[in-house]
C-alpha cells in the first residue's frame, strides 16, 4: 500500500462495520465521517470485534495511544491512525 | 406495600386468577382456553425463524452482560426502523430495551410521574397500569370511552386537572382492539396541548402489529411531542414468554434530565435489558412487521360466529382480541363461569377496570373454531 494512501483501510473498515453493525446498504446517516460511537454504529463489544480485525487485517498492535486518539471514532480517522502506525512498522 | 386505594385494582385481577385456575385443576374435558393471550397458533412463522438464527450467531461472548437499556446495535435497528413506521425521528438514545412491555411501562412512569401527580386512564384498559401507577404514589383516574369505545376526547378534556401529569392509552386499544385514527388523535393532541402543564401521553402500542383491518396504524407520538411508545416484540411474533420490548421517548422528552431518569429507573427497579440473545432477536426483526392476514382471516370468521351467536361485538381494526358485550340479565362475571362451565375460559371486564363485556383472545385457530361456537352456544342455551 503506497504511503498515505487510507483507501484501502477505510474501505476494509467501512465493510467490516457495515456487516457487524448491521448497517442499511441505504442508510443516510452513514458515512466514513460520522461518530461512530455517538450515531450508534459502534459499542463496546463492536469496538473489541473492530480491534481484532484491524490488527489481523493490516498486521499491526494498536496502542492504548491510539485508541484514545480523538480521531478514532470515524473511519476516517481510524484509517488515518492505523495508516501511520503501518508506516511507521514499515520504515 | 400498597394502599388500601389499591385494593379495587387488584380485586378483580385475583378473583380471575382464582377462576381461571380453578377450571384448569377441576376441568376433566379439555378446557379452550382463549383468556390470557398465548398463542397456540403461530400466524407468522418468519419470527421463530429469526430467534433460530439469532442463537446460530451468538457466540460466547456475545451473552455477557449488556448496559441498561440495551446494546447499542438493536438500540440503532429499532431506532432506524420506528422511525420509519411512526414518521417520528428517534435515535438510539431515544430507545431503551425492556424485558417485556410490563417493563418498559414500569420505568416510564417512574421516570415521568412523581407522588401526587393524576393520571388519566382511558378505559377500558390493560389489567396493571393502576397497580404500577398507585405503587409509586400516582393517582389513576379512569376515563372512560365514548360510543362504540371510541376515545372520548371531550371525557378526557374535562378529566384534566391542575395536577394531570399524564394519560395512558393503548393503541389499538386492549381490551377492545379499537384502532385510534388519525383525526382523534389529533384531536386528543390539541386537548393536551393546552393542559397548564406538560401531560405525557404513554402510548401503549404492544399490539401495533397486530392491526388486521385496512386502517392505517397511526402513533400518537405524531402529534404530541411529550409521548412514549411502549412495545413489544414478544406480542408481535407470538412469543410473549420471551419478555422483550422497548420505550422509545417522543421529540419533546429529549432533554438530558429524561434520559436521566429513565436510566435512573431502569437501575433502580431492576429492570435489567432483556437477554443477550433475545436482543440480538430484535435486532433482526426491528424492521419486519408480522403478517397480519391470517388473523385478519381469524378475526372475520370469529366475529361472524359471535353474532350468530347473538353477542354484540364491539368493532376493532387490530389486536388478537374480540371484545362482546353481555347479553341482558347477565353480568361480565356470570358470563365468564357460565361459559367455562362449558369448557372456554374467556376473561370479564372487570379486569379491564369496566364492567358488562368479555374478552376472547384468539389464542386457537379456526380449526378449533366450530368446537368453540358449539360450547358457546351451549352456554347461551341456543
Amino acid at each position: 500500500m503506497p504511503p498515505g494512501n487510507t483507501e484501502p483501510i477505510a474501505a476494509s473498515l467501512e465493510d467490516f462495520i457495515r456487516r457487524e453493525s448491521r448497517v442499511e446498504a441505504d442508510d443516510p446517516d452513514f458515512s466514513r465521517q460520522v461518530n461512530l460511537f455517538d450515531a450508534g454504529y459502534l459499542d463496546s463489544l463492536g469496538v473489541v470485534h473492530l480491534i481484532t480485525h484491524l490488527e489481523a487485517t493490516f498486521g499491526l498492535q494498536l496502542s492504548d495511544d491510539a485508541l484514545a486518539d480523538p480521531a478514532f471514532v470515524s473511519i476516517d480517522g481510524m484509517s488515518a491512525i492505523v495508516g501511520k502506525l503501518g508506516e511507521r512498522s514499515n520504515a | 406495600m400498597f394502599a388500601e386505594t389499591a385494593e379495587r385494582w387488584f380485586t378483580p385481577l385475583e378473583r380471575f386468577a382464582a377462576l381461571h385456575a380453578g377450571v384448569a385443576r377441576r376441568s376433566t374435558a379439555e378446557v379452550i382456553d382463549l383468556s390470557y393471550p398465548n398463542y397456540v397458533v403461530q400466524r407468522d412463522t418468519r419470527g421463530f425463524d429469526a430467534l433460530r438464527a439469532a442463537l446460530a450467531g451468538t457466540g460466547q461472548e456475545s451473552l455477557q452482560y449488556t448496559p441498561f437499556g440495551g446494546r447499542t446495535i438493536p438500540r440503532r435497528l429499532i431506532a432506524s426502523a420506528l422511525a420509519k413506521r411512526v414518521g417520528v425521528p428517534f435515535g438510539f438514545r431515544d430507545v431503551a430495551l425492556t424485558p417485556g412491555a410490563t417493563s418498559a411501562l414500569g420505568v416510564a412512569f417512574a421516570a415521568l410521574f412523581r407522588p401526587g401527580d393524576e393520571v388519566l386512564m382511558v378505559t377500558p384498559s390493560w389489567m396493571d397500569y393502576p397497580l404500577y401507577l398507585e405503587a409509586l404514589g400516582v393517582t389513576v383516574v379512569p376515563v372512560p370511552s365514548g360510543t362504540a369505545k371510541r376515545l372520548d376526547v371531550a371525557a378526557i378534556a374535562g378529566a384534566c386537572g391542575p395536577r394531570t401529569a399524564g394519560l395512558i392509552l393503548s393503541q389499538p386499544a386492549c381490551p377492545t382492539g379499537v384502532l385510534h385514527h388519525e383525526a382523534e388523535l389529533i384531536s386528543l393532541a390539541a386537548v393536551l396541548a393546552r393542559a397548564d402543564r406538560r401531560i405525557v401521553l404513554i402510548s401503549d402500542e404492544v399490539h401495533r402489529d397486530q392491526v388486521w383491518a385496512d386502517a392505517p396504524f397511526v402513533s400518537p407520538l405524531r402529534f404530541h411531542p411529550h409521548a412514549v411508545s411502549v412495545y413489544s416484540f414478544g406480542k408481535a411474533w407470538s412469543m410473549q414468554g420471551q419478555r422483550t420490548g422497548y420505550l422509545a421517548l417522543g421529540t419533546g422528552l429529549r432533554e438530558p434530565a429524561t434520559y436521566r431518569a429513565v436510566e435512573r429507573a431502569l437501575r433502580a427497579g431492576g429492570h435489567c435489558a432483556p437477554t443477550a440473545l433475545m436482543q440480538e432477536f430484535a435486532g433482526r426483526v426491528a424492521g419486519l412487521t408480522p403478517c397480519a392476514e391470517a388473523l385478519r382471516a381469524d378475526q372475520e370468521q370469529f366475529r361472524a360466529l359471535l353474532r350468530a351467536a347473538g353477542l354484540e361485538v364491539i368493532p376493532g381494526e387490530g389486536t388478537a382480541f374480540v371484545y362482546a358485550r353481555c347479553p341482558a340479565g347477565l353480568d361480565d362475571w356470570a358470563m365468564t363461569e357460565r361459559f367455562a362451565a362449558h369448557g372456554v375460559l374467556v376473561m370479564p371486564s372487570s379486569v379491564f377496570h369496566e364492567p358488562g363485556h368479555i374478552r376472547f383472545a384468539l389464542n386457537a385457530g379456526p380449526d378449533r373454531f366450530d368446537e368453540i361456537s358449539r360450547r358457546l352456544r351451549a352456554a347461551l342455551g341456543l
